[in-house]
């Protein structure tokens, strides 16, 4: 992969990449590391994809596995996290969909990111999380349940 | 609210432009470096010379490496700091799994490792090295020269490494010299006709405490085929250990939560371990008892071991589901001993050669490594079972490692017994207990919930076949489930049978079978207990929605059918024995110690009040005194609307005899009900908003016999919150309108006042007090003192303070 094909990768896949990062740790400069790790190891990857869904699949693969390391990791303990991406909400309901959403537990925060946002299946949730159907299906109910208590009410798709 | 608005804030998320500069920055070197190397390797790894003299290959990437470091001296000094072992440890692992690994390896500490001895037969070559801060262990290549060829007879012939611990000054927990050997895990024969080895060494002795910051090992090879030449490097390596290690945990009996002994028989001796570590690469047991150990008695031995039963592993993950296909350990009853199996580490508190008759001064330790290593983020238990207990039917009684602390998520388990059955609580129950085993596989509960209305039930099942049953191409593998619901007190039942129904498979390779059932939307029949303790049913078409599945907590679940169909539906094997219970899983989604099943004290605002059936059924709760009689609640009805009416009665002693209710007179009652939400909201009927009427609005009373007698109505639409975010009540007019269910409410009934109207002839307040605004008392009865409000609710939502 030359320059300009890492170019192009990275401009297409840097705020995908980013924003699951950040949904994830809720840190900015989290999000930054490890989204320079998928690109890197994007970089590395000699084996072409079938189309672009596969390679953007793969690299969020690989972001959540990166994020889950991260938050177990020695450093992220001593790490206090920004948490200041709420400034993006314009809105009040933005903001208070936004909040009630990184409330939630990582797991919840991701299933949820990665339904209601980039659209992905249970299913492909599952591949891309490495969970089972179930237990996507199980965290998005539960996502959803937290969510009502927090909102007060029923969240519309 | 609207997914939309989180969908519009997400899109205003980018990522910094610096960032792209430090990425296609980094991109400019063909090969990135590794950000921060976590171990220092003291042996001065770069001896290239003696790397470009081997032959043979362990694999491509080192092959690569050697070549690039050829080539280009600026990638030789490249190499020389970035670690390579996160892809010769994949590369490793994903031969043996025969897939691809999708472990970061990065997250575990590790080194490359160059080492090379040249012999006779082979060459070896120590690669490189990996610890999960309990166990090091380090991949090198054998190379047979010549002639020789690997067979199953010679293996154990060629040479082999081993990693010794150097006897750590400064770390009173650490191996001597002769307490740490290593041990040949693993040999896999490659293409080329090179093995690929896979050593261990244990890094701490009992497995109380993991060694951290820089040990020492020396390195040897071994050569057996010229009379066991010893070669070493000369030199130390050391380590610098992580920091963070798995925690050693005892083992629990699964199913009860008690302690639990593992056994292994070896030689003729059995070995018990009860404590485990759980790392990402494997499973360690151990006889540890923090309360015997005594380093100052050690010493012993390691070896490398097979035994014809020791255990199977299997993982649960994350929201307690097992993954049995991937953890499950192989080759149980493998022919070549030290190969593929695990490790076992002895180690005598006395000398084994003085004492060895003595089994309890033999501590061991076991290493049972991952077919591929797990990251394990999410596994709340891992379950160990012998083979013996595979020919069980039951598995309760398999040892389980609790992977998450106490008070970090794991919560405390909780069994509650109704009616001398036993419903642990779902939250609580560990993966033992969602797992059922029969003949033929495994069912496991995977979830159990409320539908997002609260009235139905989602079971959510998985079944693992064994080989015992074949689904052919073509067939259909398919369930049918009887659900028992109970209400808490058993008084009633709600009994449903699930029609057989096709499962859907989860991988088409495996035999892994999911399905869920959800509780039908159509009335349900319903069952009352009897008063011989069994049940009657009753076709009652509003059952449900009157009293929806809340209430009715205590779930037992039941195999109905399992069968395996062919194309037309008809039935090809049933697979349930006649002798086979099919009873399931008995569970209650509600912790009664927080909630229901707690005796709840009617006068205390922190409990959750009782139902107005409870109520209703006890003198104590429902009646108050006052001077001109007793009033009682009795229970409650439903209007035309569906809106609960609480009746109340008056029975009078007397103090209205003098009264001639002949002349138009009629006794009036007002109370007011007073609701308070989960979060303290208070909330009040207001009649002038929908009913006529003055605001102190009085109730005409119905004299029946001797009584007198009213129905409340609690429309919502009267409902009013009565407070504002001050606490402070709201001015006439200024209410804050809210229709609320008074179903889901807390309610304190107060009684505020009793009159005769058509004159008004008095008005009494529980506190003895009056009302300005009523013109005419012609007497007051003064209530009696400490008369407190009725405090009841629904059933249906319990209130938690």
């Amino acid at each position: 992969m030359d320059t300009a094909q890492m170019a192009a990768v990275y401009d297409r896949m840097k705020d995908t990449v980013y924003r699951v990062a950040l949904s994830y740790c809720r840190n900015v400069q989290d999000a930054e590391d490890i989204t320079h790790d998928v690109f890197l190891a994007r970089f590395r990857h000699e084996e072409p994809f079938p189309d672009d869904e596969s390679e953007k699949a793969w690299m969020l693969r690989v972001t959540v596995n990166r994020c889950k390391n991260l938050l177990k990791s020695f450093r992220r303990k001593f790490t206090v996290p920004l948490e200041d991406a709420a400034q993006v909400c314009v809105t009040q309901p933005e903001h208070e969909i936004w909040d009630a959403v990184n409330a939630l537990p990582a797991r919840y925060r991701l299933v949820i990111h990665l339904y209601y946002y980039e659209g992905y299946s249970v299913s492909e949730i599952g591949k891309i999380t490495g969970r089972s159907e179930t237990a996507v299906q199980t965290q998005l109910y539960r996502a959803r349940k937290l969510l009502k208590q927090t909102l007060g009410e029923e969240i519309e798709p | 609210m609207k997914m939309d608005d989180y969908r519009h804030a997400a899109d205003r998320v980018h990522i910094a432009e610096h960032c792209r500069q430090e990425v296609m920055n980094m991109t400019k070197n063909t090969e990135p470096k590794s950000r921060t190397p976590m171990i220092r390797v003291a042996t001065g790894i770069a001896a290239a010379a003696a790397v470009l003299g081997i032959t043979g290959g362990f694999g491509m990437m080192l092959h690569n490496m050697k070549t690039d470091m050829k080539q280009d001296p600026a990638a030789q000094l490249e190499e020389q700091v970035a670690a390579q072992y996160p892809e010769y440890f994949r590369e490793y692992y994903e031969a043996r799994a025969g897939h691809p690994v999708d472990f970061d390896f990065t997250t575990l500490t590790g080194t490359d490792l160059d080492e090379t001895w040249e012999f006779d037969t082979a060459a070896v070559h120590l690669v490189a090295a990996i610890t999960d801060g309990w166990t090091l262990n380090y991949l090198y290549t054998v190379t047979p020269k010549g002639e020789w060829e690997c067979t199953a007879n010679n293996i154990n012939l060629l040479p082999m490494v081993a990693i010794s611990a150097d006897g750590v000054s400064g770390h009173p927990n650490a191996c001597a010299d002769n307490d740490c050997n290593s041990a040949l895990i693993d040999k896999e024969l490659r293409e080329d006709g090179s093995l690929l080895c896979l050593g261990t060494v244990r890094i701490s002795d009992g497995l109380t405490a993991p060694l951290s910051g820089e040990v020492n090992y020396y390195v040897n090879c071994f050569e057996h085929t010229t009379g066991n030449n010893f070669a070493n490097t000369d030199h130390p390596i050391s380590f610098n250990l992580p920091a963070e290690q798995a925690e050693c945990r005892p083992l629990a009996n699964s199913g009860n939560g008690g302690t639990f002994t593992a056994a292994i028989g070896l030689d003729g001796q059995t070995f018990t371990f009860t404590h485990s570590v759980v790392t990402p690469l494997g499973v360690i047991l151990t006889n540890y008892d923090t309360n015997e150990i005594d380093y100052t008695d050690g010493s012993g031995g390691g070896s490398s071991v097979q035994a014809d039963a020791v255990t199977v592993m299997k993982a649960i993950h994350g929201e307690s589901e097992p993954q049995p296909a991937e953890i499950t350990y192989p080759d149980m009853n493998s022919e070549f001993a030290a190969v593929g199996d695990y490790a076992l580490y002895s180690t005598w508190q006395n000398s084994p050669w003085t004492d060895a008759s003595d089994e309890s001064n033999v501590r061991c330790t076991c290493w049972l490594p991952f077919t591929e290593p797990q990251p394990l983020d999410d596994v709340m238990f891992l379950q160990l079972y012998t083979p013996e207990s595979l020919a069980e039917n039951e598995i309760a009684a398999c040892a389980e490692v609790n992977m998450q602390a106490e008070g970090e998520g794991k919560p405390v388990p909780v069994a509650v017994t109704s009616d001398d059955r036993e419903f642990p609580l779902y939250d609580a129950m560990t993966g033992g207990q969602r797992t059922r085993k029969f003949s033929w596989g495994l069912v496991h509960l995977d979830d159990l919930a409320l539908s997002e209305d609260g009235k139905h039930m989602e079971c959510f099942i998985r079944v693992v076949l064994n080989d015992d049953i074949e689904v052919s191409e073509g067939d259909t593998f398919a369930i049918g489930l009887d659900t028992t619901v109970y209400s808490a007190d058993m008084e009633h039942m709600i009994y449903n049978q699930f029609e057989i129904t096709e499962m859907q498979l989860s991988d088409p390779h495996s035999t892994e079978y999911r399905i869920i059932f959800a509780a039908p939307e159509g009335n349900v029949p319903f069952m009352t207990r009897d008063e011989d303790g069994g049940y009657s049913t009753h076709e009652n078409d509003d059952f449900l929605e009157k009293q929806p599945l809340p209430d009715y907590m205590l779930y037992e679940l039941s195999l109905g059918r399992l069968a395996v169909l062919d194309a037309d539906g008809n039935v090809k094997k049933e697979c349930i024995g006649e002798q086979e219970n099919a009873s399931l899983f008995k569970v209650r989604l509600k912790d009664y110690s927080t909630a229901d099943d707690k005796k709840p004290e009617p006068n205390d605002p922190s409990e959750p009040y009782p139902t107005i059936d409870d109520i209703a059924e006890s003198l104590d709760l429902s009646a108050r005194e006052f001077e001109f009689g007793t009033v009682i609640v009795d229970g409650y009805s439903t209007d035309q609307d569906g809106n609960p009416m609480i009746d109340i009665g008056i029975y009078p002693n007397g103090a209205f005899d003098s009264i001639n209710l002949e002349d138009g007179k009629v006794l009036a009652v007002r109370v007011t009900p007073v609701g308070y939400d989960e979060e303290g909201n208070r909330y009040e009927m207001h009649f002038d908003e929908c009913q006529q009427g003055a605001m102190w609005y009085y109730t005409d009373l119905q004299y029946t016999d001797g009584s007198f007698h009213m129905h409340l109505g609690l429309d919502p639409r009267c409902m009013k919150e009565t407070l504002n975010e001050n606490g402070e009540y709201y001015s006439a007019g200024e209410q804050s309108v809210q229709t609320v269910d008074w179903r889901t409410l807390n309610i304190q009934l107060y009684l505020n006042a009793l009159c005769i109207k058509n004159g008004l002839l008095f008005a009494l307040t529980p506190d003895g007090g009056s009302y300005a605004d009523e013109n005419v008392y012609e007497y007051q009865v003064k209530a009696a003192d400490s008369i407190q409000p009725w405090q009841f609710r629904f059933g249906k939502a319990a209130v938690k303070e």
